[in-house]
């Protein structure tokens, strides 16, 4: 039974008796929206290209808008296109989604055309980075091209899915600040490339753990799907391992400051205790937004003293 | 002019995405294929006006054609799907309408080797900006024909919306005209040399306004939520579909056009039938078009089927004939059921009639005379009346199975049951049978029919030595039930009855028996063919094979 607001003496519903009610609504529905919407995933964004802009010593340019308009943009489409596989997994997020679909593609729809207006400032690279997001999720979720026939959705192609999605994002967030800056690339680019690259691909596998089931009902094969939770914990501790070796390589060639070592093995080590909760929790939803978040402690030591 | 563009880059984008989400509705690919182009434009504009080198203000300028090309065909496709004009949208038609802007693209990138679009290019300061002026080359002029032809192309089926009943339509092709007219005035007049934007073709500024313009399409009048595209195909299915053949003549009497079905009732084909007078075609069909009678009924040449012909007048926006639509609705059952209940009525009315005055004559002569014999005329009279009352209500009885789902029933077991009763009623009659395949089935209707053939056979032999020979001959679809007998034979207007579609009028009505073997056999799909002179007399049944069970 459902348990009302009035009558409900704990000391949390005492303290929100406090808070006029159309100001919690509209809290509530802040909170949602940032939430199920996935526009959180956009400030992360933004603040992963603030964090390669300081990591590379770019000037601060409109990449980082950039950036989260394009993943507000595709989260929020990919919300709307999966609507019924996400019932299962997610019914919260999928009952807001459903509920304000139009919108949210509309919105999604705008923020996109906002980025490549953006992005075109930034030069003909830019621009072409602004579009990657956006073919990279065509070729992800699309049945694109239903007249070749044997052409299938590359969601359900075993690894292909994690490292196509990794991929345009590391693109986009290492390359744009670059693109925008219309400097030379810095020799330590293609370090934090691959070490974007692979940490992204540990946040890409970890929400599959919770949507495997539903995954395997429609035929996407993800790591948890063929190697199980546990497996999938081994693998993910190995491509943890492998960011951090890459991390030291390039410490030891002289490619990354040891400042820049230090935070960044801080958000290797964020991931590799995420990893090990695999399996181990029930909170797979809360491990899902937390490896979301690895990025903020490295913001906090990167940019936070630059303030 | 920057901030235009890019306003028109995020319009366009946001434009496109929210049509592509629409797909497959008509007109969504290609509304995508023309933001894109627009989009495409309009970033290259910006590169270019950015771009310090004459070498990269090239580059740019050249690259632009690949999205000013895919324009005009985007947007013929677009309006095509829109307005329904799906035939000219077929995988042959776009490939045809898409080698200019192929060519186009091509040149563009290739244009410093053959100068087909530009023959030259140079830096000059304009009004304090460094721009790239560039002289025409014979293949821009080629592109901007072809770019306003198919602009003209695709604003016919935008115009005849535009006085669309449905106020949703109208809204949709007035803003897609105002989406076309902005970018095209700018630059008519950039071509013209009447802005000064120092050189730079301002058409994709435009885009902002037409992008604007899609995007309420889109959200304010439904573009692809009403769509005006079935109209025409649906009037055309109507026109193809209807029960009912049509014909649409000219002043003049000629096939201007006909659907299908009318072409099958004339026994021609729409290739044979179009351009051709109605009077080459269909002789009769003309001959009741010329008639003033009221009820106008055709019957095509060799077949039974039955037709009720209409005319209505054709006429244009000043009220003036230009032509006429002849319909053509089958009757065939309904026309047939009515003779039917006429001969019903004619051969019980007469029937009767003689019947009872017969009795009441004799009657009449019984009350003052004692006649055996005349006291046999009147119970024979009177139980013929009670025979004509039973047959009619077998007669009804058939009419109401035929408009019932029957039973399949094995036609050896049916006619096995009626030679067996035969045999029992008629003793004197020597019966041979020869069954044929016993596997096969018949429409339940056949029952009747076959009893009342067989019955009749044995029920007017008058000979000495009276016999019935019953034969069953099968082929894959239909079985021949074959009933001949030695009896005096049926008389000619018996016949004429039930052979020649049963309008004749009745001289003498005794042939009760035989309407319901022709109507009966008629009803369930079968035929019934005589053979009858005064050695005697065979009837053949056309009964359709309607399964096979196994022995």
């Amino acid at each position: 039974m459902a348990i009302k607001p009035q009558t409900n003496t704990n000391d949390s519903s005492v303290l929100l008796r406090a808070v006029p009610p159309r100001l919690y609504r509209l809290g509530t529905l802040l909170k949602n929206f940032l939430l199920f919407s996935s526009a959180y995933l956009a400030i992360i964004a933004a603040a992963e290209v603030l964090i390669v802009t300081e990591l590379l010593s770019l000037p601060l340019t409109p990449a980082a808008l950039v950036a989260g308009l394009l993943t507000f943009a595709v989260y929020g489409n990919d919300r709307v296109a999966d609507l019924e596989t996400d019932e299962r997994t997610t019914p919260a997020r999928t009952a807001f989604v459903q509920r304000y679909h139009r919108l949210l593609y509309a919105l999604s729809a705008a923020a996109y055309g906002l980025a490549v207006a953006l992005a075109v400032l930034g030069g003909p690279a830019a621009f072409g980075l602004a579009l990657v997001p956006g073919v990279a999720w065509l070729c992800y979720a699309q049945d694109w091209l239903p007249s070749i026939g044997q052409v299938k959705r590359l969601k359900q192609v075993f690894v292909l899915n994690s490292v196509l999605v990794a991929g345009a994002w590391a693109l986009v967030i290492v390359f744009l600040p670059m693109a925008f800056a219309e400097g030379p690339i810095p020799p330590a680019a293609g370090v934090i490339f691959l070490f974007f690259f692979l940490s992204s691909f540990i946040r890409v596998e970890i929400p599959n753990v919770r949507d495997r089931v539903g995954d395997r009902e429609i035929g996407v094969k993800t790591l948890p799907v063929v190697l199980g939770v546990r497996g999938t914990r081994y693998a993910l501790y190995g491509v943890s391992g492998l960011a951090g070796a890459l991390l030291v390589t390039a410490f030891v060639e002289g490619l990354l400051a040891l400042p820049e070592l230090a935070w960044l093995l801080v958000s290797v080590v964020y991931l590799a205790v995420i990893v090990a909760g695999l399996g181990r929790t029930d909170n797979n939803g809360g491990l899902t937004v937390a490896a979301e978040c690895s990025r903020l402690p490295v913001l906090a030591l990167v940019v936070v003293p630059l303030l | 002019m920057k901030l235009a563009l890019l306003a028109s880059i995020a319009v366009g984008v946001t434009t496109g995405l929210l049509a592509w989400r629409e797909r497959p509705e008509p007109g969504a690919v290609p509304l995508v294929f023309l933001m894109a182009g627009q989009c495409w434009w309009s970033a290259t504009l910006i590169f270019r006006i950015e771009a310090t080198t004459l070498g990269m203000k090239v580059l740019f300028s050249n690259s632009t054609w690949l999205g000013v090309a895919l324009i005009p065909a985007a947007w013929l496709l677009f309006a095509l799907e829109y307005g329904g004009y799906n035939e000219y949208t077929t995988r042959r038609h776009v490939l045809l309408i898409m080698i200019v802007p192929a060519i186009t693209a091509f040149l563009g990138f290739t244009d410093q080797f053959h100068h087909l679009i530009y023959l030259d290019a140079t830096l000059i300061h304009q009004d304090g900006i460094l721009t790239l002026s560039r002289t025409p080359g014979p293949w821009f002029w080629v592109i901007a024909v072809y770019t306003y032809l198919l602009g003209f192309l695709g604003l016919v089926p935008l115009f005849k919306l535009i006085t669309s009943q449905v106020r949703s339509f109208r809204g949709q092709s007035l803003t897609l005209l105002v989406g076309l007219i902005a970018p095209w005035a700018t630059n008519l007049a950039h071509l013209s040399g009447y802005l000064p934007t120092a050189g730079i073709d301002p058409t994709p500024v435009a885009f902002t306004l037409s992008g604007v313009a899609y995007l309420s399409a889109l959200t304010q009048f439904k573009l692809f939520g009403a769509s005006p595209t079935p109209i025409r195909h649906a009037r055309r299915s109507l026109y193809e579909q209807m029960h009912q053949g049509a014909l649409v003549l000219d002043t003049h009497g000629t096939i201007v056009d006909m659907n299908d079905r009318a072409a099958t009732v004339l026994g021609t084909t729409t290739e044979r039938a179009l351009g051709e007078s109605l009077e080459t075609v269909s002789p009769e069909l003309t001959a009741i078009g010329d008639t003033t009678q009221h009820k106008r009924v055709f019957t095509p040449k060799g077949t039974r089927r039955t037709y009720d012909v209409s005319e209505s007048p054709v006429t244009d926006v000043h009220d003036r004939t230009i032509g006429r639509i002849i319909t053509l609705h089958d009757i065939s059952d309904l026309f047939r059921m009515q003779q039917r209940l006429e001969v019903l009525h004619r051969v019980f009315r007469h029937n009767i009639r003689t019947n009872i005055q017969v009795i009441l004559g004799y009657a009449g002569y019984l009350a003052t005379h004692n006649s055996q014999s005349k006291a046999e005329t009147l119970k024979r009279n009177a139980l013929e009346i009670e025979a004509t009352g039973e047959k009619v209500r077998e007669i009804i009885d058939v009419f109401e199975e035929g408009r019932k789902e029957r039973e399949n029933l094995r036609l050896h077991a049916v006619l096995r049951e009626c030679v067996d009763a035969m045999e029992r009623r008629y003793p004197e009659v020597t019966v041979e049978y020869d069954s044929g395949p016993e596997n096969l089935l018949v429409d339940g209707l056949f029952d009747i029919v076959c009893s009342n053939v067989i019955e009749n056979a044995a029920q007017h032999n008058t000979s000495s030595e009276p016999w019935v020979r019953v034969t069953v001959e099968a082929s894959e679809e239909t079985v021949e039930v074959r009933v001949a007998d030695n009896g005096p034979g049926i008389e000619p207007h018996e016949l004429a009855l039930v052979e020649d579609g049963t309008e004749t009028p009745l001289k003498h009505g005794s042939g009760f028996g035989l309407a319901l073997v022709v109507w009966g056999a008629d009803i369930a799909g079968g035929s019934v063919a005589f053979e009858s002179d005064a050695a005697g007399t065979c009837v053949t049944l056309e009964i359709p094979v309607a399964g096979r069970v196994n022995p």
